[in-house]
């Protein structure tokens, strides 16, 4: 009898684990949704749109605007778009 | 009977699969390469460099629709002569494996590759080499970038060639605005691949404009830079759609190597639903033709996993009334297409079909 209380017990802790995790999962998910997705929860007017344009044209928000539209940019596709970027814009003046 | 020019779409296929017959537009290439004359200067030996561009373009090389032929197809043969010819001979090496002999570089010239080429000091070269190292170079993108205008030898006008990045800011809104378009690119690529194939088979390389406004962008191709189109970089939606109305064009441009679509003697201005000055019915065909085809994107993009599904919703809904405008405007003056026009009329009137279920 004792072990099944036990065992009810250990259930519970796991639930409450899982239930904390998800909750964590969906705050992050939000606030990321807020800061850097801006996109994605804007209204599709231009006039909205080009607002945040606007803000991202701000070189402080620049850096943070890496994940943008379309849900495509991982770290690997990040890293890439930045180095090709910067490849592109240096051939101004040198060759490669 | 329809012509043959136009392509064929079947009804009920995808509007991805029209694309009109590029043979006229490689029958006139040919006889301008047979006509080349390269500039003096980059001591060529002409003759091979002409066979393989004559021979290419007999087999309508896909490698010959790309603004490094701007030498070719360009009716200023005066200004940047030099370096668009030397592009044309180095593209032309590194597509038609063949080539051997040397090179001049009277001054320090670019080599344009689709990563972005290389400097090449004033001197003599070896041509099968520099063609090598145009043809091994990667570029992981189905578009290339071409930020300082090198693939035409020209700064365009509003391009960033034309006025380079002035202070740290302006050079991180260039750097942004291009990681913006390679994330469009991308997810195209993964999304949306028989666009992407669609817009490949006549786009190849992008040259970004500076934005003049914040509430407006704007692009441009011209028949004169084969497979290039102009855009500015506003956010991955917009620029995805301007990829699509620009690739339009040039398959536009495609179809009326034939003939005109619109009978040459008609003076009138009609509305278009994409200006807000009045067109000539070319004009609102081309918008036409161009809605047909962003609706076409709008409706793929919703079907996708790409976000935001509810912005693609709004902006097709938007392309709708505008393209039924514009059909509007083409069935009350039908009249002045020629029977080529009448036919992409109704090809593309196919293509908007796409859109309604």
């Amino acid at each position: 009898m004792q072990g099944r209380e036990e065992q009810l017990s250990a259930l519970d802790k796991e639930a409450e684990h899982l239930r904390t995790r998800v909750e964590d999962a969906l705050k992050e998910t939000l606030e990321r949704g807020l800061t850097s997705g801006v996109f994605a929860a804007a209204p599709p007017r231009h006039s909205r749109v080009d607002h945040v344009v606007t803000e991202f044209l701000d070189p402080r928000m620049m850096e943070s605007a890496d994940e943008g539209l379309l849900g495509v940019g991982d770290v690997d596709d990040n890293a890439k778009f930045r180095a090709f970027a910067e490849r592109l814009t240096g051939m101004r003046d040198s060759g490669v | 009977m329809q012509s043959a020019a136009l392509g064929d779409l079947m009804l009920g296929s995808s509007p991805w699969a029209w694309r009109p017959s590029r043979t006229s537009w490689f029958e006139i290439l040919s006889q301008r390469a047979a006509q080349w004359q390269p500039a003096p200067e980059l001591g060529l030996d002409a003759a091979p460099l002409v066979e393989c561009l004559v021979a290419a373009a007999k087999k309508e090389a896909d490698w010959l629709h790309h603004p490094s032929v701007t030498s070719l197809t360009s009716d200023n043969r005066e200004e940047g002569r030099v370096q668009q010819d030397f592009q044309l001979a180095i593209w032309t090496a590194a597509n038609a494996r063949v080539l051997t002999g040397k090179i001049v570089a009277p001054e320090q010239l670019w080599a344009w590759s689709r990563s972005g080429g290389f400097q090449v000091r004033a001197g003599v070269h070896d041509l099968r080499s520099l063609g090598s190292a145009v043809a091994e170079d990667e570029w992981p993108w189905p578009i290339a970038v071409d930020v300082w205008c090198r693939s035409i030898g020209l700064p365009s006008e509003q391009s960033w060639a034309e006025t380079p990045p002035s202070t740290p800011d302006d050079e991180k809104r260039l750097q942004y605005e291009i990681r913006m378009l390679l994330r469009a690119l991308t997810a195209a690529k993964r999304n949306l691949p028989e666009c992407v194939a669609w817009m490949t088979s006549m786009t190849q390389v992008v040259v970004p404009l500076r934005r003049v406004s914040e509430t407006h962008t704007q692009s441009a191709s011209s028949r004169q830079h084969p497979g290039l189109v102009y855009i500015t970089l506003k956010d991955e939606v917009q620029i995805l759609e301007a990829l699509t109305h620009e690739t339009a064009h040039q398959h536009l441009f495609m179809a009326e190597v034939d003939g005109p679509l619109v009978d040459p003697t008609d003076s009138g201005t009609y509305s278009s639903p994409l200006r807000e000055d009045a067109r000539p019915l070319l004009g609102v065909l081309l918008a036409y033709h161009a809605l047909a085809y962003i609706c076409a994107f709008y409706v793929d993009a919703v079907r996708s996993d790409l976000n935001p599904r509810s912005r693609f919703s709004e902006e097709l809904r938007a392309a709708r009334l505008k393209v039924l405008d514009a059909e509007g405007t083409l069935e009350s003056n039908s009249r002045a297409l020629t029977e080529s026009g009448r036919q992409f009329f109704e090809l593309t009137r196919q293509v908007v079909s796409y859109s309604e279920h």
